[in-house]
């Protein structure tokens, strides 16, 4: 559903992505993971157009990405968790998740249940301000505000950085449980172990590059990524 | 018009040009070097002004005074009187955003007119100070004027000289190098907040010596001598045409600025004498309108940054 | 007496907070300060003036036509200034906000002239309560009225409407606002336009407890950023919480100091704060 060719991007005049070709086919979990600096998340924001893109192309369900406005990938199912400043603070639990319904508001209702019943502690803080929530929680919030949107394609940026070990499983297990629900995952994560456990497909990426793309498995199981990505 | 009217007109033109262009330098070094944003450019200039005024006159009943210092101690003392203004008003706004640097500045200009109308013991208030001496007056007869271009001219040049050695030491290239990434020069260990409350400091410095310059000139300053955000506006534009961070600029934008703004007074000098506040409200327009205009196309100004040789610039 | 005062506050605080919502959303989600803000108002009070006594219409439909002008203009310095400057450094954007005010009050000084002006030429009695303990105007508990009004109302359209919880997002946290489909754009243009109608409504409020200066609203711009400040920017609730405590602190600091100081009240509590709090009472934790 998501094909990206040989796209090169980063921010002004400095590149950091150079020419790299991904896939995700429907249902999938992919994975991309990589060192510091190795432009895995400029990759993902490549493709909701959040940097510069000096060449290639994003082609999502028949239509070419790196022309099309916000609202129109929303409304084609794409939406996008950053890793950081993923809420609105000063908002409500409750508002948040309805912003993410700001292009469209069908079945709204329906929707709200959805993201009750996959994070039900967000239930009894839905009048809370989400600044004031814990980070396990905020990033239920910004999971919630994303999965409002119905999404086809789930862009996820580290979702599980800065959280307590505890909240790590539980977020995967999460990412887990909204893929059965017909909802495909790209997603850029540090624990590459974890992550590549769990995926379909994975990329490891180095220096703006693609290094090796196999099935997860087959990536946890390559004795040279293991040896050089992932900590032997 | 004799020549020699115009002569004496260009002079006179020229010493008010040139003590904006102190100012203008002034403001280069907060703003241009150190991307501080101060507004209350009128505060300092006050300040300046009647700290020297009040040093250098005689015993007078309706002020602070009978100090009777020599010119030299009145303009030194009105520098430091001013950065010590800005220490207090750094203190707890350089840390912070610029934007809250720049709402203190109107702030401490605004209680400083307060304070210049409201303590008369000080200032004599509304009725202002007059008969500020002027450095060796009498010495030059009807060429005085020129004499204290000459004095004025000394200061640009002065300023000049520092502004661009401090610039190119290593102090000024940390000042250059917090402009262009803050946080890399907070990772080799430099206290960012000390670099920056310096170039105010310094700037604010020179600031109080033009107010100075223009107290002896004028002889008569009062709170009501001049509009304070006029000349602070001023100021601002003369340091956007000169380009940011620009030395040369800076004094070019200012003369070039002076003779624009005074060829509007000549424009609006052709409307019939009833309408002087009209005139006035006119001058400041055009000025404005010229100001955006040359924000929204020629950002870089006329002169754009200079590029001192160890930055590294996108050349690219 | 400190009980006048206190009334006193909480007129001229309303008024400041009228002014302060529109300032603090613009301050939070185009991050920078409007230096205009002030002269936004003294420009709506004028246009009132216009209405009212040059035009000869009711008081309700001057503050109408007043309130719309001042959106329009507002929206007017964002289409033709601000919106262009976006992208450069808010030193630019602010010194531009600068000259906008200059422009504004020099027009109104051309136009309107620089003498004060009145909405009405009659002298009202004071209502005496409590055997002289408190005087208040009639206009002025019309302005109390109007203040909450506008307030009650501010607070449903940003709780209530989609477009002003839009808005609390913008100023949030504009990129994510963005990336969830948020037409930043329009939002901006519609928040230039509730500015400038609070701001008018101050305006006019003002000269309606006073009279009309062409500096009125630039003797306010401080006050009106230390409320901002107090409240936190980009805080909407903050803002009027800011400038209640604002306006009450100038009103009352005349037991205690010269009222020729009274501007000075705004700036030391907005020092404070910057001492004790950058981020205001009610602003995000950045």
């Amino acid at each position: 559903m998501l094909r990206i060719n040989d796209i090169y991007s980063g921010y002004g005049e400095i590149e950091i992505i150079h020419g790299i070709t991904l896939n995700v086919e429907q249902g999938e979990i992919v994975s991309i993971v990589g060192p510091n600096g190795s432009g895995k998340s400029t990759l993902l924001k490549s493709i909701f157009s959040l940097v510069d893109i000096m060449g290639g192309e994003i082609n999502y369900l028949g239509s070419d990405l790196t022309k099309a406005a916000t609202d129109q990938m929303i409304k084609k199912g794409l939406s996008f968790v950053p890793q950081t400043d993923n809420i609105f603070p000063t908002l409500t639990v409750a508002e948040n998740l309805e912003l993410g319904a700001y292009v469209s508001r069908k079945n709204l209702s329906d929707r709200f249940d959805l993201i009750y019943n996959l994070f039900p502690p967000l239930v009894e803080k839905r009048k809370k301000k989400a600044g004031t929530l814990s980070g396990g929680q905020r990033q239920m919030v910004a999971f919630g505000r994303a999965l409002v949107m119905e999404p086809k394609l789930l862009l996820l940026d580290e979702p599980t950085a800065g959280l307590a070990p505890m909240f790590i499983d539980l977020i995967l297990e999460k990412v887990e449980e909204i893929n059965k629900t017909g909802v495909s995952i790209l997603m850029v994560e540090q624990n590459a172990k974890k992550a590549l456990a769990m995926s379909d497909r994975g990329y490891v990426l180095a220096a703006g590059e693609k290094k090796y793309e196999d099935s997860g498995r087959g990536l946890l199981e390559n004795k040279e990524v293991a040896q050089l990505f992932l900590g032997g | 018009m004799t020549f020699a009217g115009v002569f004496s007109y260009l002079v006179f033109f020229l010493i008010f040009a040139g003590i904006y262009a102190v100012m203008t330098l002034a403001l280069n070094m907060q703003r241009g070097f150190a991307g501080l944003f101060n507004i209350g450019i009128a505060g300092f200039w006050a300040v300046g002004a009647y700290t020297s005024a009040i040093m250098t006159k005689g015993p007078s009943p309706d002020h602070l005074g009978g100090f009777g210092m020599p010119f030299i101690i009145g303009l030194l003392a009105a520098g430091i009187i001013s950065s010590l203004l800005a220490f207090l008003v750094g203190i707890p706004t350089i840390r912070l955003r610029e934007d809250y640097l720049g709402i203190a500045t109107i702030g401490i200009a605004e209680i400083i007119r307060l304070v210049i109308k409201n303590e008369a013991w000080l200032t004599n208030g509304v009725r202002g100070i007059s008969a500020i001496p002027k450095p060796l007056a009498g010495s030059f007869g009807s060429n005085y004027n020129l004499f204290f271009l000459m004095i004025v001219v000394l200061v640009i040049a002065l300023f000049y000289y520092l502004s661009e050695k401090g610039i190119n030491s290593p102090w000024g290239r940390i000042l250059r190098a917090i402009r262009e990434d803050e946080e890399v020069v907070k990772a080799v260990g430099k206290n960012v907040v000390r670099y920056r409350m310096e170039a105010f400091v310094l700037g604010a410095f020179m600031m109080g010596v033009g107010g100075g310059l223009y107290a002896h000139f004028t002889s008569f300053i009062s709170p009501e001598a001049f509009k304070p955000m006029q000349a602070t506006f001023l100021v601002w534009i003369m340091l956007i045409i000169g380009g940011s961070a620009n030395n040369f600029g800076s004094i070019v934008g200012a003369f070039l600025t002076w003779g624009i703004w005074t060829g509007t007074e000549f424009l609006t000098g052709m409307l019939p004498a009833a309408y002087t506040t009209q005139a006035a409200a006119i001058r400041v327009i055009l000025i404005g309108v010229f100001l955006e205009i040359i924000l929204l196309n020629r950002p870089e100004g006329l002169f754009g940054e200079k590029k001192y040789s160890s930055v590294s610039t996108a050349d690219r | 007496m400190a009980l006048q005062l206190f009334l006193n506050g909480v007129i001229l605080g309303s008024i400041i907070a009228l002014g302060a919502i529109g300032l603090s959303l613009i301050y939070g989600i185009l991050k920078f300060g409007h230096f205009a803000h002030g002269d936004l108002m003294t420009l709506g009070a004028y246009f009132a003036f216009l209405f009212k006594v040059q035009l000869g219409l009711p008081f309700w439909l001057a503050f109408v036509l007043a309130a719309a002008l001042t959106a329009g203009a507002a929206i007017l310095l964002n289409l033709i200034l601000y919106r262009h400057l976006k992208k450069r450094d808010s030193v630019i954007v602010m010194i531009s906000s600068v000259g906008a005010a200059l422009i504004i009050r020099n027009l109104v000084l051309l136009f309107w002239g620089p003498q004060n002006k009145f909405y009405e030429k009659a002298i009202q009695m004071p209502i005496v309560l409590g055997d002289g303990l408190l005087r208040i105007k009639e206009n002025q508990i019309i302005i109390l009225v109007l203040a909450l009004t506008l307030v009650i109302a501010v607070h449903l359209f940003l709780s209530k409407t989609k477009l002003g919880k839009a808005m609390r997002a913008m100023s949030d946290n504009i990129d994510l606002a963005q990336i969830t489909g948020i037409n930043t754009e329009r939002v901006i243009i519609w928040t230039w336009a509730m500015s400038g109608v609070l701001t008018a409504a101050a305006g006019i409020l003002l000269a309606f407890d006073t009279h009309l200066t062409p500096v009125m609203g630039w003797n306010l711009l401080l006050p009106l950023f230390a409320a901002v400040i107090l409240g936190g920017i980009g805080s909407p609730y903050g803002a009027m919480f800011g400038g209640l405590v604002i306006g009450i602190s100038q009103e009352m600091s005349t037991l205690i100091i010269s009222a020729a100081y009274k501007p000075a009240v705004a700036f030391t509590i907005m020092i404070l704060m910057l001492i004790i709090k950058p981020s205001g009472l009610m602003g995000k934790k950045v």
